[in-house]
C-alpha cells in the first residue's frame, strides 16, 4: 500500500529581492499511515519550514521551490498538495488534514470564543450547526476538557487547557493526517505528559495519522513510532524510534541522543559548534565542520540518504561502502 | 459586530438629524431668493468680529459695530457734517454769547419705520433716558451730565455747567445721540432690549436677519419722511463675508455690490469683473506714530524730534504700492494746512514733515546721544533698543512704515526693532501704554476745530503704564500744553483767541512732538457698477463705515 | 488526575468571568470619574489660559468702536461704558473671585456661563447650544463616515498589502494625510465649488430658503453639507486608512491568522472574524484619539465654509477676546469629545473580551 504521504523532492526556503536561500533541500519523506513519525532538529535545521510547507501555509518571503507531495486516502483518492486550487486545498484542509501551529498559544482568536472557532470551520466544511457543536464537544471530550468551554474566550483558558483546544479542534473532522509543530514547547512537564499521551490516544482512538515537529528527543522517545532526524535542512538519518535511540548510526543523531537529559540529570555529551545559516551552507556534507568523525569526502561530496537495512536510512559517507573503501 | 454597525448609523443620523434641527427657525414672509436682482442692493460687509443678528440696540456697542447695515439704513444722526453740513433730524444749533447755552431747532414732521411720528416727546424722552442710564454705561449718555434741558415748539434749550463751544458735536455725525422711539423704548432696560422690529427713523424697515446665513434684509418704506432723501434700492441686503479669500469667487460673479477687502484682492476681482470699479475714498483719520515719552530714551525731545526726520512718508506712499492710494500727510491733520490753526514758522523751525537722516544724525550727536562701535547709546552708555509695533490688516502701508523707519535708523546706528502684533493684543497694548513707538489713528478732526490734535495730550491721560488712556497713550507730560488744552475746551473755536490758542499749540507739538502723522489712507472699497452707479466717483469725505447714513443717497440705478 | 485538573480550571474559569463583570463595572465608574474630572481641568485651564493671552476685551471693544465711528469718545464715556462690561462679564473682580464665580454660576446656575461679547447681549449658552448642532453634524459625520470608509479601505489595503493598486492607495493616503485640512477645503471650494460648480461651497444652505421642514431645504443643508464634509472626511479618512492598514498588517503575521488559514476557514471569514475583528479593537481607540484632535481642523472648515458652527464662533471671540464665549465654546467642544472617547471606551469591552478583565 502506497504512504499516506509521499514527499519527492520538496525544496522552500526564503525569496529576497535580490536572494534566494533553501532551508529546506530536497527531502524526500513517506508518511505511514497510522504512524507517528517524530521530525527532530535543531533550532534552524529547517524542520518547522518542512511542516509549514506540508501545509501549504507558506507565506512571503517564505517560498516552495520544488518537489512533490501526494496525500493517498483509504479511499483509494490520491492529492497531489502543490497543485491544488486554493478552493480544492481549504477543502482537503481540516478534513483531511490538520495543523497544530508552533505557538498554539496565541493561536486562537482572541476576540472570538472557542466554541465559534471550532465550529465556523466545520460549518463551512458543510456540517450543520448541531453537527458542529456535536462533533465539537466529542473532540473536546477526547482531550478531557468540558463542553462549557465553548463558551470561554481564549485568555479565559490556561495554557495546557489552549493546548488542548487546539488539538481538540484539529481533530474534530477525524483528520487522516495530523501535522503538529513543536507541540509541547511552552507547557509544563506534567501538562506536557498528559497531552502527548491524549495525542497518542487519539491516534489509537481516530486511526489518525500524526507529524510531530520538535526539537526535543525525549518528546519524540515517548510517543513516536519513526523518528526523522534533519540537519540543515536535510533529512540526516531516518527510521523506527527504538533503533535510532539504540544506536543511532548518523554522527548528528548520536550527539542529539546523547544530549537527552538521562535519569541521572546529566547530559553526556554535547555538540560542539553552531548549526550553519542556510545563507551559509559547508560545502560537501552539511554537518562535516561539527562532525567527530569527519573525513575527507565529508567537504567534497555530499551524501545520499541511503538505506541502512531494517527501515533505517542515514545520509553519511561513514555508511557508504564505496566512500569508506575509496578513502 | 452588528451592534456597532447599528450604533454608527444611527449615530450618524442623530447627527444629521441635529443639524438639520439645530437649523430650524421661524417663518419669514419674504426672502433673499424672492429679491428683484436689479432692485437690491448687496452689500458684502466685513465687519469685526461681533455677530449681532438679532438685537437693534443702539445703546449697546457691540450691537453698534454690527452686520447687519443698521445703522446705516435706519440710523439717522440729526446733523451730518461730511464735507457739507447736512440737516438731519435736526435743522440748526446755536449758541448764547458765553457759550454756556445751546438751543437745538428739530425737524419736523420725521416720522419711525413703524409709521409713528417722530415728535418732541421721542426727543425729550431719550434725553432722559440717556441721563437716567447713564451709570449702565450705555452711549451718548456722559456728555448729558449736569446739563438741564427745556423745550419750546421745535427747539430744545440745552444749559451747560460751563462754557462749550463744541456741544452740538454730540448731535453731529455717524455715531453721536440721536432720539430713539418712546413707545418702544419706555419702560426698557438700555442693557438688555434688543428692540426686535429696528424701529428708527432711516427709510427702511427690517424684513429679516439670520445668523446662520448671515443675511439681513431691509426693505424700503414709502412712508419715510424725506421723500427727497428716498434711497433708490428697493431692498438692501447685507452679508457678512468675513474670508476674503472665499468671497472673491462671489465677487468675481457679481453677487455683491459693495465691500471692503485686502489691496491684493480687489486687484484680482477688478481684472475678473470689468463691471467692478474701486470707490476710493480718504479715512479721515490720519495714520501716524505715538512715541512712549516715559521710555528712555523717547523721554527726550531732542531724541523724538530726531526720530521724526527718520521717517519718510514718501517712501511709505511709493512702497504701499498704488500711486494715490496713500498720501503723505505734511501737517497733522489731512488736507492742506489752515493758516488759521498752525504756525508755519514752527513748523519750518522744527522740520515737522521732513525727512533728513542726516540732520537726524546730527540731532542725535548734539543731544548726548553719540554713536559707540557703530550704535547709538543713550546717557548712560548703553545701546539703544527700540520695539515698534505694528498690526497687519492686509494694508502694506501698515506694515512697511515699521521696517522703513528701522531701516533708516539703522543707518544713523540707533536699532528699532518692528514687531507685528494681532489685533486684539494691539488693541490693548496701544491704550495701555505698553509700547516704544507704535502705530494709530488720529480720529475726531472736524472742519474748523483741530481740538481732537491736541485734546489727547493733556497730561491727565498721562496714566501709569498698563493703565487704559482715553487720550494719545503716550503718557506725554507738559504743564504748559495742559493750559493750553484747558482754554481751548472752553473757547470757541471759530474766534480769534482760540486759533491764537491752537497756533501755540501746535508750536508745543512740533517742538516736543509727541507723536507724528504719517499718511491719510484712500480707503479701497469696491463698487459693482453693474445693477448700480453712483458710488464710483470719488465722494471725498465720505467715510464708508457701518454707520454712514448718508452714502446710500448716493446710490442710482444703472442703465441696463 | 486529570480530569480533576481540568474541573479545577473550568471552575477558576467561571469565577474569572464573574470577576470580570465586576471588574467592568468598576471600569465603567472609574472611567467616568476620569470623565468628569478632565471636563473640570479643561474648564480651568481653558478659564486661567485665556486670560493669560495678551489682549483686553474692553479694549478691544472700545478700540473697534473707535474704527467703526471714525471718531474717539470721550474719556469719560469710554471710563463709563468700560465699568459697565466689566460688570457685566464679572471681570471687575480679582481672577480667583472670578474662577469660582464662574464655577458657580455654571454649575449651580443652570449652566449660566455669562454672557457673550461676539453677539451681546445673547447668553453664552444660547450661543453655544444654537451653533453646537452644526459643529456636531459636520464634525461628528464626517469624522464617523471617514473611520468607517478608512477602516473599511485600510482592512482592504492591508489584506491586499502585496498588491500594486494597494501599494499606490498608500501612497495616496499618505500624501492625503499630511495635507493640511484647510488646504484640502480650499482645493475643494476653488475646483467643486467654483471653477466646475459641482456644488456650493459657503454657507450653511442655500441664502433664499429659511429653516423649514421641506424637500428643498433638507436638500439644500445636504448639499451645502458634502464638501464641508468631504474636507474633513479625506484627512481624516487617510490617516484612519493608514492607521486600519498598519493594524490589519500586524494581524496578519499573528499566529491565530496562520491557524485559522490552516483550518481551511474561506478567506473572507479569515478577513472578516479574524484578522478585521482584531485589528479593529486598536482602530476603535483611534478613533476616540483622532476624534479629539480633529476638531481643529473641523473649526477651520467651518470659518471656511461660513458654517455658523462653534469654530467660528470660537474665531470671532477670539479676536474680542470674548472670555465667556471661548470658555464655553471650549467646555463644549471638551464635552463633546469627552463623551465620544467615553461612548468608545466604553464600547471597547463589547469588541474586546480581553479587557473586561484587564481594564
Amino acid at each position: 500500500m502506497a504512504a499516506l504521504l509521499e514527499i519527492r523532492g520538496l525544496s522552500a526556503g526564503l525569496q529576497g529581492r535580490r536572494s534566494v536561500t533553501q532551508v529546506v533541500s530536497n527531502v524526500d519523506l513517506d508518511v505511514q499511515s497510522g504512524e507517528i513519525l517524530g521530525v527532530v532538529g535543531e533550532s534552524g535545521c529547517g524542520k518547522s519550514t518542512l511542516a509549514t510547507a506540508i501545509m501549504r501555509l507558506l507565506t512571503p518571503p517564505q517560498v516552495l521551490q520544488s518537489g512533490t507531495m501526494t496525500m493517498n486516502l483509504k479511499d483509494g483518492s490520491a492529492y497531489e498538495l502543490l497543485r491544488l486550487s486554493p478552493r480544492a486545498l481549504r477543502e482537503l484542509r481540516w478534513r483531511h488534514l490538520s495543523y497544530i501551529p508552533q505557538g498554539s498559544m496565541n493561536s486562537l482568536n482572541p476576540v472570538l470564543r472557542v466554541g465559534r472557532q471550532m465550529t465556523d470551520t466545520l460549518i463551512q466544511h458543510g456540517l450543520s450547526q448541531a453537527e458542529a457543536h456535536e462533533r465539537s464537544v466529542a473532540a473536546l471530550q477526547l482531550v478531557n476538557l468540558e463542553p462549557r468551554l465553548l463558551e470561554s474566550y481564549p485568555h479565559e483558558l490556561s495554557g495546557g487547557m489552549r493546548q488542548r483546544v487546539i488539538i481538540a479542534a484539529a481533530v474534530s473532522m477525524r483528520p487522516a493526517l495530523i501535522v503538529a509543530d513543536e507541540l509541547t514547547t511552552a507547557l509544563d512537564v506534567v501538562t506536557q505528559r498528559q497531552i502527548l499521551q491524549e495525542l497518542t490516544n487519539i491516534r489509537d482512538e481516530l486511526g489518525a495519522t500524526i507529524i510531530l515537529i520538535t526539537h526535543d528527543m525525549g518528546v519524540v522517545a515517548q510517543i513516536a513510532d519513526r523518528v526523522a532526524v534533519m540537519y540543515a535542512g536535510k533529512i540526516a538519518e531516518l527510521g523506527a524510534v527504538n533503533g535510532i535511540f539504540e544506536a543511532p548510526l548518523h554522527p548528528y543523531s548520536q550527539g542529539l541522543i546523547g544530549s537527552i537529559p538521562r535519569e541521572s540529570g546529566q547530559r553526556i555529551v554535547g555538540l560542539p559548534g553552531e548549526a550553519p545559516s542556510p545563507w551559509n551552507y559547508p560545502t560537501g556534507c552539511r554537518f562535516h565542520p561539527r562532525c567527530p568523525k569527519v573525513f575527507d569526502p565529508c567537504s567534497e561530496y555530499e551524501p545520499g540518504l541511503r538505506t541502512q537495512g531494517s527501515g533505517r536510512w542515514a545520509a553519511c559517507h561513514l555508511y557508504d561502502a564505496e566512500v569508506v573503501s575509496d578513502a | 459586530m452588528t451592534l456597532l454597525k447599528r450604533s454608527i448609523l444611527v449615530l450618524s443620523l442623530v447627527a444629521l438629524l441635529l443639524g438639520a434641527l439645530g437649523a430650524v427657525a421661524q417663518d419669514e414672509e419674504l426672502v433673499f431668493g424672492d429679491l428683484p436682482r436689479s432692485e437690491t442692493f448687496i452689500v458684502a460687509s466685513q465687519a469685526p468680529h461681533n455677530d449681532v443678528w438679532d438685537s437693534f440696540n443702539y445703546y449697546q456697542a457691540p450691537t453698534y459695530n454690527n452686520a447687519t447695515g443698521y445703522a446705516n439704513v435706519i440710523v439717522e444722526p440729526a446733523f451730518i457734517t461730511s464735507h457739507d453740513f447736512h440737516a438731519w433730524l435736526a435743522q440748526s444749533w446755536e449758541y448764547n454769547e458765553d457759550g454756556t447755552e445751546m438751543t437745538l431747532v428739530i425737524t419736523e414732521g420725521a416720522n419711525w419705520n413703524d409709521g409713528m411720528p417722530l415728535t418732541m416727546d421721542d426727543w425729550l424722552f431719550t434725553l432722559q433716558y440717556n441721563q437716567e442710564n447713564a451709570d449702565k454705561g450705555i452711549g451718548w449718555s456722559s456728555f448729558l451730565r449736569d446739563v438741564t434741558w427745556s423745550a419750546e415748539g421745535d427747539e430744545i434749550t440745552f444749559t451747560l455747567p460751563e462754557p462749550n463751544w463744541r456741544f452740538h458735536y454730540n448731535f453731529t455725525g455717524i455715531g453721536t445721540f440721536t432720539p430713539v422711539p418712546k413707545h418702544i423704548w419706555e419702560g426698557q432696560d438700555p442693557t438688555t432690549f434688543k428692540n426686535p422690529n429696528a424701529v428708527h427713523s432711516g427709510p427702511y424697515r427690517l424684513v429679516s436677519s439670520n445668523a446662520d446665513t448671515r443675511t439681513t434684509i431691509w426693505e424700503r418704506r414709502d412712508d419715510y419722511w424725506d421723500p427727497d432723501r428716498m434711497p433708490a434700492p428697493k431692498y438692501m441686503v447685507w452679508l457678512k463675508r468675513p474670508e476674503a479669500d472665499v468671497a472673491v469667487f462671489e465677487w468675481e460673479e457679481g453677487n455683491f455690490d459693495l465691500g471692503r477687502m485686502p489691496f491684493s484682492t480687489m486687484i484680482r476681482i477688478i481684472s475678473a469683473n470689468p463691471h467692478i470699479k474701486t470707490l476710493v475714498h480718504q479715512d479721515p483719520c490720519p495714520r501716524g506714530l505715538i512715541f512712549n515719552t516715559t521710555s528712555v530714551p523717547l523721554d527726550d525731545k531732542l531724541f523724538r524730534r530726531a526720530l521724526g526726520l527718520l521717517v519718510n512718508r514718501q517712501a511709505v506712499a511709493n512702497l504701499a504700492n498704488v500711486p494715490g492710494y496713500v498720501t503723505p500727510v505734511l501737517w497733522p491733520n489731512l488736507g492742506d494746512p489752515d493758516e488759521r490753526y498752525y504756525d508755519a514758522a514752527a513748523a519750518e523751525e522744527y522740520q515737522v514733515t521732513t525727512f533728513d537722516p542726516e540732520a537726524a544724525a546730527a540731532l542725535l550727536d548734539e543731544a548726548g546721544y553719540p554713536l559707540v562701535d557703530g550704535k547709538r547709546v543713550d546717557k548712560e552708555g548703553n545701546p539703544i533698543s527700540l520695539d515698534a509695533l505694528y498690526i497687519d490688516i492686509g494694508n502694506p502701508s501698515w506694515t512697511v512704515w515699521a521696517w522703513l523707519l528701522a531701516e533708516q535708523a539703522q543707518l544713523v546706528g540707533l536699532e528699532i526693532n518692528p514687531r507685528l502684533l494681532d489685533i486684539p493684543t494691539f488693541l490693548t497694548s496701544l491704550p495701555n501704554g505698553e509700547f516704544d513707538i507704535i502705530f494709530r489713528w488720529f480720529c475726531g478732526n472736524l472742519p474748523g476745530d483741530p481740538i481732537a490734535l491736541f485734546d489727547g495730550l493733556h497730561s491727565e491721560h498721562a496714566l501709569p503704564i498698563g493703565e487704559r488712556s482715553g487720550g494719545v497713550p503716550g503718557r506725554y507730560s507738559n504743564p504748559e500744553m495742559d493750559a493750553l488744552i484747558e482754554q481751548i475746551r472752553t473757547a470757541n473755536p471759530a474766534s480769534e483767541e482760540a486759533q491764537e490758542l491752537f497756533r501755540q499749540a501746535y508750536r508745543i507739538w512740533a517742538e516736543d512732538v509727541p507723536y507724528v502723522t504719517l499718511f491719510g489712507e484712500n480707503e479701497g472699497v469696491v463698487f459693482n457698477t453693474e445693477y448700480w452707479t453712483g458710488l464710483e466717483v470719488g465722494q471725498a469725505w465720505v467715510h464708508w463705515t457701518p454707520a454712514a447714513r448718508q452714502i446710500i443717497d448716493f446710490i442710482e440705478p444703472a442703465n441696463r | 488526575m486529570t480530569a480533576n485538573a481540568d474541573a479545577r480550571a473550568g471552575e477558576s474559569a467561571t469565577e474569572r468571568q464573574d470577576a470580570g463583570r465586576r471588574e467592568v463595572f468598576q471600569y465603567a465608574v472609574r472611567r467616568f470619574g476620569v470623565y468628569l474630572f478632565t471636563l473640570w481641568a479643561a474648564i480651568t485651564v481653558a478659564f486661567f489660559i485665556f486670560r493669560l493671552v495678551p489682549g483686553d476685551p474692553m479694549n478691544i471693544l472700545l478700540g473697534n468702536l473707535t474704527r467703526a465711528e471714525g471718531r474717539q469718545r470721550d474719556a469719560e464715556a469710554q471710563e463709563a461704558i468700560i465699568a459697565h462690561y466689566r460688570q457685566i462679564f464679572g471681570m471687575d473682580e480679582p481672577l480667583p473671585a472670578q474662577y469660582i464665580n464662574y464655577l458657580r454660576k455654571a454649575i449651580l446656575g443652570g449652566l449660566d456661563l455669562g454672557p457673550s461679547f461676539v453677539e451681546y447681549p445673547a447668553q453664552t449658552k444660547d450661543l453655544v447650544f444654537r451653533r453646537m448642532p452644526w459643529t456636531i453634524g459636520i464634525f461628528t459625520t464626517s469624522v464617523l463616515l471617514a473611520w468607517i470608509v478608512g477602516t473599511g479601505l485600510g482592512a482592504l489595503i492591508g489584506w491586499l498589502q502585496r498588491s500594486r493598486l494597494s501599494q499606490l492607495a498608500v501612497v495616496i493616503s499618505t500624501l492625503l494625510q499630511i495635507t493640511p485640512v484647510y488646504l484640502v477645503a480650499l482645493g475643494l471650494i476653488i475646483y467643486v465649488g467654483y471653477t466646475w460648480r459641482l456644488l456650493p461651497a459657503g454657507g450653511p444652505y442655500a441664502r433664499h430658503l429659511q429653516p423649514e421642514w421641506t424637500w428643498e431645504f433638507i436638500s439644500s443643508l445636504l448639499t451645502h453639507a458634502i464638501l464641508p464634509m468631504l474636507s474633513n472626511m479625506i484627512v481624516i479618512g487617510a490617516g484612519f486608512t493608514l492607521g486600519m492598514r498598519a493594524l490589519m498588517i500586524s494581524v496578519l503575521g499573528e499566529d491565530y491568522l496562520t491557524f485559522a488559514r490552516a483550518k481551511g476557514l474561506s478567506p473572507f471569514t479569515v478577513l472578516k472574524d479574524y484578522a478585521f475583528r482584531n485589528a479593529l479593537i486598536p482602530q476603535v481607540t483611534a478613533l476616540a484619539i483622532i476624534v479629539g484632535a480633529t476638531l481643529n481642523g473641523t473649526f477651520i472648515i467651518e470659518v471656511l465654509f461660513q458654517l455658523p458652527g462653534l469654530g467660528t464662533l470660537f474665531v470671532q471671540a477670539m479676536g474680542l477676546r470674548d472670555f465667556n464665549t471661548m470658555q464655553a465654546v471650549v467646555l463644549f467642544s471638551i464635552f463633546a469629545v469627552l463623551t465620544l472617547t467615553l461612548i468608545v471606551d466604553l464600547a471597547l469591552p463589547l469588541l474586546d473580551p480581553r479587557i473586561r478583565r484587564t481594564a
